[in-house]
């Protein structure tokens, strides 16, 4: 193979590596390319997808060409072999070996331990890597050995070197880098492996060997790594406690950065951006934070300060110095109003505040970064070119008002004496719901601020915050929550104090939340919510619906049981006692216990209602069967007894009297034992009576013996009286008996009197007469000597004179005991009778001697009867004294017919005869005279006293027999009995 | 035992406070406690005289008539007392008792019905119970004195015959019965008063007219007795023993034998248009004839005057 094919075959190896995306210690060499058929591989933005296949693609490619490199290097060894082009090869195959591990390049500058910027390559850990670099580092130890003179000796040393510290072996690798430090003192890789060495010096905290080596690259400053070295000093300096120092070196680099970019010169050696940001770790200890801004600013230049600045923030963070945290963002603020970094600077700024807990700057930062984010901002406006700018802003300060508006509701919540956090989250919310009115988060937000809003009492706010949150969130649980909660917060802001507005509100509320939650959980509070509004607001009829269906659709819970209350309670107040007691009824039915109680209670005592209504309204016959009614339906109720009662009343008010007393005496039949039970029946008593009706009267007198014990006696007599004067004197006898026992008391002596009545009136002789006898006993004026003339009478009546004499002499004898005057009359009339007998019985037939004597006798006698019945005249008793007086002229007149009518006594002479009954002639006039003028006397007493007996017409008969005109003639006019008069029909009312 | 009976009544007065009006004092008093509402007088209808009704004016069945209203059962219930139904009388005085409480009518059937029987305690005790309901009607003391009569309370039965009048001046019937009553007991100038006061009720009560015509024949003003029996006669032309008492008046007491004549004469005229049985003709009405045209005969000379007079007689009472 000549040299020139040898060169075509480097290129084409060349080519390969020039995919890879940089290259380490290498041949300066550098080719253009063009499209080489990859232009599809190229990344496109926004397709991650396509980009990562086109990645494996390109990879897969590479892999390809490399292998293919490879066998062409070893095929061209083979043929170079022991050939000064042997050790160029074995070098490009040790390059590809190292291409293969896929390890860094030189000069990647990657964070070490957080903070400085390192440029040691990383520790290969990958297994076929690793084979890989150690292959590589065969070859270079193969260069070294077998071509110690080959021209690129110290590029060999150094990438051996550079491999072994990718495989970590330091030792070996400080040894190559020393070795070409010793060795090769012209290699333009002296800076590079002052570099490296200075990294593993630094890595190793040998910070003084270190510098030396960082310090010993400030020789070449063409060197690519030169402001790597001036950077690395300085942050050796700053391991070495001298920060001050490292901010010199690293404002040499910053220098250097300037000059690079004013000449053009590789990027790459732009430090400025890494030692800016490194610079405020240096400056953080040893300059004061309120000048920050300036020297970072200074510093900066023309590149942007923000980064520095918020990199020394975030160093006060982190070590807790808030203040100066809060000076410099807020210089930072003043002083940068339009950089993007500004939304950063309001977290931080306000993050600083709330550490130091400076809340009410916190939300007016909060509320000055809203202002920032607002389109028409200033800082807005200068962001025009970046619209993403706008929008991570607006989410930067949602994210951190709600931040903070739940980090202080939570830690309210745990304090609630921190009113200072209730307010600040009242105002953190309602900042980021200005902001971010409508998303899905906003709407959570929202809730949440409503449950701050409710917590602090602020009802009504509340229950606005609740009603947007319903109507914009699409979250079902938190839309119905929100639904409920609004209700429940306009309940509470209300105080049950409704305006007719806040009742709209409360309308349209529960509208939507019973239309947008179907069987919502609270639909039942809400539904009756709503109706009870309007029960408090005196709407009946718009509520009554409502609590008669929760009522029934929800009668085994609370709110059902309530519902059916209130709907009772409607049904009170509006009177409606019928649907009262219907529905009172229909509900006791389907519960148990103390509500049935309850229900049966306002059941009955509407029920009740209705039919005292209907007494009001003098509606008695529908009151009273009613009453009845309710009476047999409801047996066990209290107001039974008092239904019965009103019943009862209702009759005797309604005018149905009958009714009334037999409804009492069923009254009492069902409550014997009670007042009213007495009361009824004594009312029946009376009834009855005022009815006429006695059998029934006295049948309940009966009753009311047995019950009222105290005037048992009473009633007897009285129920006994009834029946008498029925004719039913077989039930009146036995209750007259049942008192009678005692007969000296007023009771006993009367019924005695009865009993003797009715013996009388039914002709029982020995019964009567020894009741009688009883009356006599008895000693009792005037009854005991009415009874005894009848006895009196009878020995007259059955010739038994003495007796009958004496008897009434006993009479006669008790007239100033009280005896009857009609007794003691009559008891005298009998003497007269007696007395008038011994009269007639004398004879007065006689001899002559003994006429005188005879007369005398006789005349003795008359004398007697005319006494007697004068007397007995004389006790004012008219029919006796007519009897008397008719009686006495009798005796006159029997005298006269007795002298006209005398035997001629004997031993009187024929001749004298005449003389004789002419002498008796004389004496019988005047007797005859007496007789007829007692007759008329007697006659004239019958007038004077009212007699108007049958005894009238005798005496007229009589009278007119002994020719006397005292009595006329007078046909014309007679007695008629008084005739019966009825009443017209016309008079008695209707 | 009458005393007996009047106990009972007033045990019963005081049980409760029902029934007993007897005037006076005490009917006042219950005025003041009465529980019923004061009626009017009632207008009333006297049997008197009446005709008896048809049979079935009083309903045979105890039903038919439970529904009817007051008035109708006030005429079947008067229908029922004049033929003497006295049970049917009680069921329908129970029947108004019990739904007419506040009328006295009730107990006044019930009155009735147990006079009818002859339970005149009961009638009594009723008719009391109905003057207590309307203390003021004077027809109920009128029952009340008639039951107290056949009880053979004459004196209190006259009371109440008297309170009658007294609650109702116009009520004829005591009237008459006291007219009646005095009469028969000589007490004429009591039995004037009555029988005049029936003459005001009712000026054509020719019982009336014919009784105070005999009152005052019997008190010797033979001249208004003629008077009264002319008028007595006009009312009741058929009436021979008012055309005979006149006649016996014109010949005895006025000695107007023309008259006497003329009234026999047209005695005769009516006997000879009806038959009468020969008991009823207490005298011989053509010998009365004879004998008088023989006395007018023998002083028609003598006396002209007593023939004009006699004339003039005969005229008016043609008239």
């Amino acid at each position: 193979m000549s040299f020139r094919k040898l060169n075509i075959a480097i290129m084409t190896l060349t080519v390969a590596s020039l995919l890879t995306p940089a290259s380490y210690a290498k041949s300066k060499k550098s080719s253009t390319h063009g499209d080489s058929g990859l232009s599809s591989l190229k990344y496109k933005n926004n397709d991650e997808t396509g980009n990562d296949k086109k990645a494996l693609a390109a990879e897969l490619l590479i892999a390809a060409q490399e292998q293919k490199a490879m066998d062409q290097i070893h095929l061209l060894i083979r043929k170079y072999k022991n050939t000064e082009l042997e050790a160029d090869l074995l070098m490009r195959l040790a390059e590809l070996h190292m291409r293969r591990a896929k390890t860094e390049r030189f000069l990647e500058g990657h964070r070490s331990e957080g903070l400085a910027l390192g440029f040691s390559p990383k520790i290969v850990k990958n297994a076929a890597s690793k084979k890989q670099v150690m292959a590589a580092i065969q070859l270079f130890d193969q260069i070294e050995k077998r071509f110690p003179r080959f021209d690129k000796i110290d590029t060999v040393v150094f990438n051996n070197a550079f491999a072994n510290q990718q495989i970590n072996n330091h030792k070996n690798a400080e040894k190559k880098f020393l070795k070409l430090i010793n060795d090769f003192p012209n290699s333009i890789l002296l800076p590079d492996a002052h570099l490296a060495l200075g990294e593993i010096q630094f890595s190793n905290k040998q910070f003084k060997k270190a510098l030396t080596h960082f310090t010993a690259i400030r020789k070449y400053p063409d060197s690519l790594v030169y402001p790597y070295g001036i950077y690395k000093a300085g942050w050796t300096h700053y391991n070495m406690r001298d920060a001050d120092a490292g901010l010199k070196e690293l404002e040499d680099v910053i220098r250097y950065g300037k000059f690079v970019k004013e000449q053009g010169i590789d990027a790459r050696l732009d430090l400025r951006k890494e030692a800016l940001i490194d610079m405020a770790l240096f400056y953080e200890d040893v300059r004061s934070a309120k000048d920050a801004f300036k020297y970072f600013d200074s510093q900066s230049a023309d590149l942007d300060v923000s980064p520095s600045i918020l990199k020394l923030s975030s160093l006060y963070k982190r070590h807790s110095r808030h203040s100066d945290m809060r000076i410099v963002l807020t210089e930072y603020l003043k002083r940068m109003p339009t950089s993007n970094y500004i939304p950063v600077a309001y977290v931080e700024l306000m993050e600083a505040s709330e550490k130091l807990k400076k809340r009410r700057d916190v939300v007016t930062l909060l509320g000055n970064f809203n202002a920032l984010c607002e389109p028409s901002s200033s800082w807005s406006k200068a962001q025009s070119k970046e619209p993403e700018q706008l929008k991570e802003c607006q989410k930067l300060f949602n994210q951190m008002a709600l931040g903070y508006a739940n980090k202080w509701l939570k830690l309210w919540q745990a304090d609630a004496n921190q009113i200072e956090l209730a307010d600040s989250a009242e105002k953190a919310f309602s900042l980021y719901l200005k902001a971010d009115a409508t998303s899905e988060d906003s709407n959570k937000a929202r809730f949440v601020y409503g449950e701050l809003l409710f917590k602090r009492e602020k009802y009504r706010d509340a229950s606005e915050q609740y009603a947007i949150t319903a109507k914009q969130t699409q979250d079902k649980k938190i839309g119905h929550d929100a639904r409920y909660y609004a209700i429940i917060s306009l309940e509470k802001a209300v105080k049950d104090k409704w305006s007719d507005k806040d009742e709209n509100t409360f309308k349209y509320l529960a509208n939507d939340y019973l239309t947008q939650t179907k069987d919502g959980r609270y639909k039942l509070d809400i539904l009756f919510k709503v109706a009870f509004i309007a029960y408090e607001k005196g709407r009946y009829d718009e509520a009554a619906p409502t609590f008669y269906k929760l009522g029934s659709d929800y009668a085994k819970i609370e709110k059902g049981i309530k519902s059916q209350d209130l709907y009772l309670d409607i049904l009170n107040i509006k009177k409606d006692y019928v649907s009262l007691r219907d529905y009172s009824n229909q509900l006791r039915k389907s519960v148990s216990g103390e509500r049935a109680e309850t229900l049966t209670k306002v059941y009955e005592e509407s029920y009740f209602f209705i039919i005292q209504n209907l007494e009001a309204k003098g509606q008695y016959a529908e009151a009273i069967k009613e009453y009845q009614t309710f009476a047999k339906v409801n047996p066990t109720s209290k107001l039974t007894q008092k239904a019965l009662w009103n019943s009862t009343q209702l009759h005797y008010k309604s005018g149905d009297l009958m009714a009334g007393a037999q409804s009492a005496v069923a009254y009492y039949e069902k409550y014997p034992n009670t007042k009213e039970g007495l009361d009824a029946l004594m009312k029946a008593a009376q009834t009855y009576e005022s009815l006429g009706q006695l059998s029934e009267a006295a049948q309940v007198l009966v009753t009311l013996a047995h019950v009222d014990k105290a005037q048992k006696t009473k009633w007897t007599t009285l129920a006994a009286d009834f029946y008498a004067l029925s004719n039913n004197f077989k039930k009146a006898r036995p209750l007259y008996e049942s008192v009678k026992g005692d007969a000296s008391t007023p009771s006993g002596f009367r019924a005695l009197e009865q009993l003797e009545y009715m013996a009388r009136q039914d002709n029982k002789v020995k019964e009567r007469e020894i009741l009688l006898k009883e009356i006599i006993k008895t000693g009792r004026q005037p009854q005991a000597s009415l009874a005894s003339v009848y006895f009196v009478e009878q020995a007259y009546d059955n010739k038994e004179y003495e007796e009958a004499f004496n008897s009434a002499k006993k009479i006669i004898s008790l007239e100033n005991a009280g005896a009857s005057k009609n007794a003691l009359a009559r008891a005298r009339l009998t003497q007269a009778r007696v007395l008038e007998r011994e009269f007639r019985n004398q004879s007065v037939k006689s001899r002559l001697d003994k006429v005188q004597m005879v007369l005398t006798l006789k005349t003795e006698k008359l004398s007697k009867a005319q006494v007697a019945y004068q007397s007995a005249a004389k006790y004012g008793d008219p029919l006796v004294a007519v009897k008397a007086y008719s009686a006495l002229a009798d005796c006159y007149l029997h005298y006269n017919e007795a002298l006209r009518s005398m035997p001629i006594p004997t031993g009187i002479p024929e001749e004298e005869a005449q003389a004789f009954r002419s002498e008796m002639d004389k004496l019988a006039i005047p007797m005859e005279e007496k007789g007829i003028e007692t007759k008329l006397q007697a006659f004239s007493v019958a007038k004077e006293l009212g007699v108007h007996d049958q005894i009238v017409l005798d005496l007229q008969e009589e009278m007119k027999k002994l020719n006397q005109q005292v009595v006329k003639e007078v046909g014309v006019v007679k007695l008629q009995p008084a005739h019966i008069v009825l009443p017209n029909l016309d008079g008695v009312g209707s | 035992m009458k005393s007996s009976l009047a106990f009972v009544l007033c045990a019963l007065c005081s049980a409760f406070m029902v029934g007993c009006a007897s005037g006076g004092s005490k009917t006042s008093k219950l005025d003041a406690k009465s529980q019923y509402p004061a009626l009017p007088d009632s207008a009333y209808i006297s049997t008197r005289g009446e005709s008896t009704p048809a049979a079935h004016q009083c309903p045979s069945s105890d039903k038919s008539w439970r529904k009817e209203n007051l008035v109708n059962l006030t005429k079947i219930a008067n229908d029922c007392v004049r033929l003497r139904q006295y049970e049917r009388v009680e069921q329908i005085g129970n029947s108004i008792a019990q739904k007419h409480h506040l009328t006295p009518w009730g107990s006044y059937y019930l009155s009735l019905a147990a006079e009818g029987k002859g339970e005149y305690t009961r009638a009594l005790w009723m008719i009391e119970l109905s003057i207590n309901k309307s203390p003021k009607m004077g027809m109920l003391y009128y029952q009340k004195a008639r039951v107290l009569w056949q009880l053979g309370e004459y004196s209190r039965a006259v009371e109440s015959f008297n309170y009658a009048i007294k609650e109702n001046p116009k009520f004829l019937d005591p009237h008459l019965f006291l007219a009646e009553l005095y009469f028969r007991d000589q007490s004429f100038d009591l039995a004037q008063k009555h029988f005049l006061a029936v003459m005001t009720i009712n000026p054509n009560h020719v019982g009336a007219v014919a009784g105070l015509a005999e009152t005052k024949l019997i008190m010797g003003n033979a001249a208004a007795a003629a008077e009264l029996y002319e008028q007595a006669v006009n009312m009741s032309p058929r009436t021979l023993a008012y055309r005979f008492k006149l006649a016996e008046i014109y010949e005895i007491s006025q000695k107007d034998y023309a008259q006497a004549l003329s009234t026999y004469k047209r005695i005769k005229t009516i006997l000879s248009e009806q038959r009468y049985p020969a008991g009823d003709v207490p005298v011989n009405v053509n010998e009365k004839i004879n004998r008088l045209e023989l006395i007018i005969n023998k002083s028609k000379s003598t006396d002209k005057k007593i023939s004009d007079s006699s004339d003039k007689s005969k005229k008016k009472v043609r008239k």
